[in-house]
């Protein structure tokens, strides 16, 4: 099932496919904790060297699931960026804001939610 | 990216200067020039021409200037980052808002375009020179100029095209009022061209000096031969730079209809943008965050009131509570409680002691000590949810009785801990005001705490802040606590580093304290150090023993590593602790447990692991994991 969100030539493939998997995982009660922080559909945009496109939604609104393709009907955020950067948003090494100061995120639509998107990469978090 | 030309290299002085230039005349209409300001991708190149183009660039019509335009062109003038940043977010909220505006004026284009044609533009400018009676066409002219400088910005930042083929429709609107003769099709062309470079000035020319360019493009192009359409620019360069010098004032009663008709124009445009942000704004934010039906806060869907803080339910105090039975217990359960906690007890049992106080009436000093003491108690157990209601409900009480600032910071770190930003902002700087009443709040900044994105608050916070630490620094005293307020804004903000230090510089004061330990642990664990972030830890751990949230943080930076085996282990751990009073144990934990689970590939652990399970913890020791 994960397999199906690869897209291969793209470092992020992973990374999506096993957000993908965390969510189908997701207890609902975790899911509904995940939704009501985010409450976006974001549609990611993400564009490696071979200028190839990938397009993945991230349904946080009210499926909580992770797909391929575009967002139907309409994402509330585009987020548009490079494979490494979307890999090293991941991994911490760069914050959403950082990365879209420096022009390594563009997005359309709502951008207040494409800050949200840091915290739905983003493994554990610890907790001040 | 536009952005990127504003902070790197020389392009940096090429936008500063049409703007500063702007600003030396005060009386231009800019509220639809703030839609400069659009972080969009394919604007760069758009803009660099059109600046190129543009060496000086006269301001509209007579309009006072939104206020945000002047910071716009001071921002712009200085590469600052932030600051930009900020204005560019303001602005692009706001020309988010307006992308209808800007569709509906597509649109108008558009249909423009389809019913005019271009080939009668040129007769319209000769006959626009030779006769007065023309000048009917003028305002029309004009507005559309109007209207259409107005969208260019989001023209040229937005959509490249529109752009091109809004200057074929710019002037089929001027040709739709007017005459419709034809004319050849040679000079046709070539006026296009030349009418394509001269609209991308036009963003900010002034009317009067409409006539004159009308004139002056005519000039040009009787002057300019058909056959080198390769350099409409330098005729135009020449053109425009006549222009520039040339300061013949049109006819008085053409400025006031042009005036009249322009401002009628912004001025609804500019009323659709004040209420469309303002209640956008506000939408945003309470959509933004959870105005979706959901289970965890009582069955509604998340309110935030204007300072965005969360209307939460009630308390919800624990059903089967021990120390509500009157005969358990003769003293104060107040003091019982904060006997246990100095002896580093349960965190369950002080928060359910507290309850039972709370409940039994006992509410402590002023009516709210028990109730930050009980917010506290739980955040440290790891159950924020429950903390949150009960500092909200102390803070509001202590505020009630003017003992504001207490559990304020408290507060804040909750709401951070949830992502409320803005939340976080309001309570640290009510905290800033109860604390330090004499330190300037800016009028500004208030009212920018209803209105304005997270990211402004943020740095107007901050701003007061360093402020506020910066002049104790001068007198030589470190206020612990508004390194602690700073540590965490900077903790919001991503900025873990910084965050970091403030923390650091906290402890150097208190180096007891075990809530310190842990912020420092969490900015450098979120911070990407999860070493270090352990060492941090530890200490807080040493210090109290039954700190279920220093635990559950060692857990997440064990994931985080890739200990995932060790890092169920803590999880575990901390669930016993909380296990072994009656109290109930955290969603929190349970659902990081399962993370680590599913880490650890053991995905039938990690279906146990859900709290409605109830799963003993023995089974997860029988499959060797060892708390």
């Amino acid at each position: 099932m994960s397999d199906d969100l690869k897209y291969p030539g793209f470092k992020s493939s992973e990374l999506i496919s096993g957000l993908g998997a965390a969510f189908t995982k997701y207890s609902d009660a975790e899911k509904q904790s995940q939704i009501k922080k985010t409450n976006g559909v974001f549609e990611l945009q993400v564009s490696n060297d071979k200028k190839e496109t990938a397009t993945w939604t991230v349904d946080l609104k009210k499926a909580g699931t992770v797909q391929k393709g575009s967002a139907k009907p309409k994402a509330d955020v585009t987020i548009i960026l490079s494979d490494d950067t979307l890999v090293d948003l991941a991994n911490g090494k760069i914050n959403g804001q950082k990365a879209f100061m420096t022009g390594k995120l563009k997005t359309k639509g709502n951008m207040m939610l494409a800050t949200k998107l840091d915290a739905v990469l983003k493994g554990a978090k610890a907790k001040l | 990216m536009s952005f990127q030309s504003l902070i790197s290299g020389s392009e940096c002085a090429a936008p500063a200067n049409p703007l500063s230039q702007v600003l030396k005349h005060t009386n231009g209409d800019r509220s639809l020039q703030q839609l400069h300001a659009l972080p969009a991708s394919s604007a760069a190149p758009a803009r660099e021409h059109d600046i190129a183009l543009a060496p000086t660039v006269s301001p509209g019509i007579g309009m006072p200037i939104p206020a945000e335009f002047l910071r716009i062109a001071e921002v712009n003038g200085r590469p600052e980052l932030n600051e930009a940043w900020v204005m560019e977010q303001q602005n692009a909220m706001r020309a988010f808002e307006e992308s209808k505006a800007q569709a509906s004026w597509a649109a108008e284009f558009g249909n423009n375009s389809d019913i005019a044609r271009i080939n009668s533009l040129p007769t319209t400018m000769q006959q626009n020179v030779s006769g007065r009676g023309e000048f009917q066409q003028r305002p029309n002219y004009v507005s559309s100029m109007g209207m259409y400088g107005g969208s260019m910005p989001m023209g040229m930042y937005g959509m490249n095209n529109p752009m091109q083929y809004g200057t074929g429709t710019h002037f089929g609107a001027v040709d739709q009022k007017g005459k419709g003769k034809s004319r050849e099709a040679d000079f046709e062309a070539a006026f296009a061209q030349v009418a394509a470079s001269l609209t991308q000035r036009e963003t900010t020319s002034r009317i009067e000096e409409v006539k004159d360019v009308v004139d002056d493009v005519t000039e040009a192009l009787k002057s300019s031969t058909l056959d080198e359409p390769e350099n409409p620019e330098t005729d135009f360069a020449k053109v425009w730079v006549h222009l520039q010098q040339s300061d013949n004032p049109p006819r008085q009663e053409d400025i006031a209809k042009w005036e009249a008709e322009f401002s009628q124009l912004m001025g609804t445009q500019r009323e659709e943008l004040d209420n469309e942000y303002g209640s956008s704004m506000q939408q945003a934010w309470e959509s933004g965050v959870g105005d979706f039906s959901d289970k965890i806060f009582g069955d509604k869907p998340l309110q935030f009131d204007a300072d965005g803080i969360p209307i939460l339910g009630d308390y919800v105090f624990e059903k089967n509570n021990q120390y509500l039975d009157p005969s358990s217990s003769s003293g104060s359960l107040l003091s019982d409680a904060k006997a246990l906690l100095e002896q580093n007890g349960s965190l369950t049992e002080a928060a359910l002691m507290l309850e039972a106080a709370i409940q039994k009436g006992e509410l402590g000093k002023g009516g709210y000590e028990a109730w930050i003491l009980l917010g506290e108690t739980r955040n440290m157990d790891e159950r924020e949810e429950a903390g949150m209601k009960a500092l909200l409900h102390g803070v509001r009480k202590a505020e009630e009785v003017g003992d504001a600032g207490e559990g304020m910071l408290s507060l804040a770190i909750s709401f951070t801990n949830e992502s409320y930003d803005r939340a976080s902002h309001s309570m640290l700087l009510r905290w800033l005001q109860a604390r330090f009443p004499s330190q300037h709040v800016p009028e500004e900044t208030l009212k920018a705490m209803t209105t304005n994105s997270s990211w402004d608050t943020h740095t107007r916070i901050t701003d007061l802040f360093l402020g506020l630490a910066r002049a104790q620094f001068a007198q030589g005293t470190m206020d612990p606590d508004v390194q602690i307020g700073l540590g965490v804004l900077f903790y919001t903000n991503g900025e873990y580093d910084r965050a970091k230090d403030c923390f650091e510089s906290a402890l150097g004061a208190r180096p007891t304290d075990y809530l310190l330990w842990n912020r420092l642990g969490s900015c450098l664990s979120n911070g990407s150090k999860p070493e270090e972030a352990l060492v941090a830890y530890t200490e807080a751990l040493k210090l109290r023993p039954t700190y279920t949230r220093a635990i559950y943080n060692v857990g997440v930076a064990c994931l985080n590593i890739g200990a995932y085996k060790e890092a169920a282990e803590h999880f575990l751990s901390a669930l016993g602790l909380q296990e072994s009073t009656s109290g109930d144990t955290s969603e929190q934990l349970w659902f990081t447990l399962r993370r680590a689970l599913l880490s650890m590939e053991r995905g039938d652990l990690a279906d146990l692991a859900k709290p409605e399970a109830k799963t003993s913890l023995d089974v997860f020791r029988r499959e060797g994991l060892d708390f």
